[in-house]
């Protein structure tokens, strides 16, 4: 990758440093790092050097900015309130998230009760796989019996919605 | 009212016994759920919490329609209201601080609370007396099936039910174990099982639930952990502590009469003294003397008086309880006098063994 200062020589120094509990990171050339007073060997730290030496350019956001998309919170805001704000911010947040459920939970991974409708959407799933190799290997007649099962399913999820 | 009818109930799971030692009050199960595609009550703004309520609230009038729930929401009612809602364990502090969207239904028997938008858009809520979490669970699992044909609940195959907090997401089931501890406080034991609790676990509170101190020899035993294991598992795991705990409290009682019976027989005497006497009591030393006194219907030093007499007096004390069966609200001043009247009323036939 290009250097993010001069935008012109390849990156060849990669500086990462926490800063208020948020990863800034910063691939520079050797000149520039030079250039700024940053040196590789005694590094001093990459704060003074971002916000001291003042960077030309967009340092790009670092991951700790992220913003959930559907529901506008910040990574700031969860430490702040140490609540999500909607269903979505467990994807948002995955990253961040993991270490904590690890430490507090007994597993990772939910092992209990199931919503009868996601049940069904599982089932519907892999009897959509089967059926679309039913028809990769032309036995239509599987894939008939198959696609009547699946829409007997789709019938049961949704039984407010009229049969086709 | 609902709130007056409550005070007044004599037949309520609060004022049971139904572990004739006392050790196990209550079980309780909690289940928080969430709506898919909305936002988290405390994230989301008036209007989408109002939207929620009226829907929950509609899928809840059907998925309870055999129990005849009463609809309560936050801005309909007064402090004092609040106050008895919260000692009977039926809302959270947290909700009686809430507006409008914010809610519970609760069944007649007490027995199942529903909170809407609380932390979490429902906290479904079971609570029977005695070491009962299986059948609890049964009943509170049934409501939750039932509810998730009307609403489509925030699920994910990997996580399970997503909570506006990470520490309740999987299973999103809270289970807990009241118990009265004091034989253990007695013979100074409670420190290590305490501390035993804490490495198989389990989380250990006081009365009135998150971060309170356990007074009146009344903790809450609860699990901590609500992703990786099934609620089974969950359920199975803190009964069969609450068991050892039972068995530790038993056999602490049965040393205290043998080897600190004067400590034992002081404590309740004291207690007993002062209840039957005193013209000013203070609600946190009303509940410990309770606790003293409970003691000595356990080991049947105190006469004419039930476990469940004591569970009762001990309800009525608390401010909420206090102020409503008055009929007024009452200075702080006001109820430490009017709380020892009506104790000192209760007790005017109990006597010593
Ligand atoms: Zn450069
Ligand atoms: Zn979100």
């Amino acid at each position: 990758m290009k250097c993010e200062l001069c935008q012109q020589n390849e990156a060849t120094v990669h500086f990462k440093q926490i800063v208020d509990s948020v990863a800034k990171e910063l691939f520079v050339c050797a000149a520039c790092a030079a250039k700024n007073g940053f040196e590789i060997e005694s590094p001093t730290s990459l704060t003074d050097f971002l916000f001291g030496m003042g960077v030309q350019g967009d340092v790009k956001p670092p991951a700790g900015d992220k913003t959930c998309p559907a529901c506008g919170l910040r990574r700031e805001d969860f430490d702040k309130r140490s609540r999500l704000g909607c269903p979505t911010c467990y994807e948002t947040f995955e990253e961040e998230l993991r270490p904590y459920l690890e430490g507090t939970h007994a597993g990772t991974r939910h092992a209990g009760k199931v919503p009868a409708t996601e049940q069904v959407s599982e089932e519907i799933a892999a009897l959509r796989e089967a059926l679309d190799k039913a028809v990769a290997r032309q036995d239509f007649e599987e894939a008939a019996a198959l696609r009547d099962k699946v829409r007997a399913l789709q019938g049961a999820a949704a039984p407010d919605r009229e049969p086709a | 009212m609902v709130i007056d009818d409550l005070v007044k109930r004599r037949d309520s799971w609060l004022l049971a016994a139904e572990d004739p030692a006392g050790i196990v009050i209550s079980s309780r199960v909690r289940l928080a759920r969430n709506l898919r595609g909305c936002s988290f009550p405390g994230w989301a703004p008036e209007d989408e919490r109002v939207r929620v309520w009226q829907r929950v609230r509609d899928a809840l009038g059907d998925a309870m329609s055999a129990e005849h729930p009463v609809f309560l929401e936050m801005p309909e009612l007064g402090d004092v209201d609040k106050e008895v809602l919260k000692e009977r364990h039926l809302i959270s502090r947290e909700i009686a601080v809430q507006g409008a969207g914010s809610g519970v239904a609760v069944s007649p028997d007490e027995g199942i609370a529903v909170m809407i938008n609380e932390e979490d858009h429902l906290r479904l809520q079971g609570i029977a007396p005695g070491l009962n979490l299986a059948a609890v669970w049964d009943r509170i699992d049934r409501l939750d099936s039932r509810l998730e044909a009307k609403l489509e609940y925030a699920f994910s195959r990997r996580l399970g039910y997503l909570t506006a907090c990470p520490t309740n997401v999987g299973t999103g089931l809270r289970a807990s174990v009241m118990m009265h501890l004091s034989g253990l406080r007695l013979m100074d034991e409670i420190e290590p099982v305490m501390k035993g609790l804490d490495k198989l676990g389990v989380a250990v509170r006081g009365l009135l639930g998150e971060g309170t101190e356990a007074y009146g020899n009344i903790c809450q035993i609860s699990n901590h952990s609500t992703l990786g294991e099934s609620e089974a598992a969950i359920l199975k795991g803190l009964t069969e502590v609450a068991r050892e705990v039972a068995g530790h409290e038993r056999n602490a009682r049965l040393r205290l009469m043998q080897n600190r019976q004067s400590r034992a027989r002081d404590e309740i005497g004291r207690a007993y003294g002062v209840l039957r006497h005193a013209h000013v009591l203070r609600s946190r030393e009303a509940i410990d003397l309770l606790a003293g006194l409970r003691l000595g219907v356990e080991f049947e030093v105190v006469r004419g008086l039930t476990v469940g007499d004591v569970n009762e007096i001990m309800l009525l004390s608390q401010p909420g309880h206090l102020q409503k069966i008055l009929g007024r609200p009452l200075e702080p001043d006001a109820r430490d006098e009017a709380r020892a009247a009506m104790i000192r009323e209760k007790l005017s036939r109990v006597t010593l063994a």
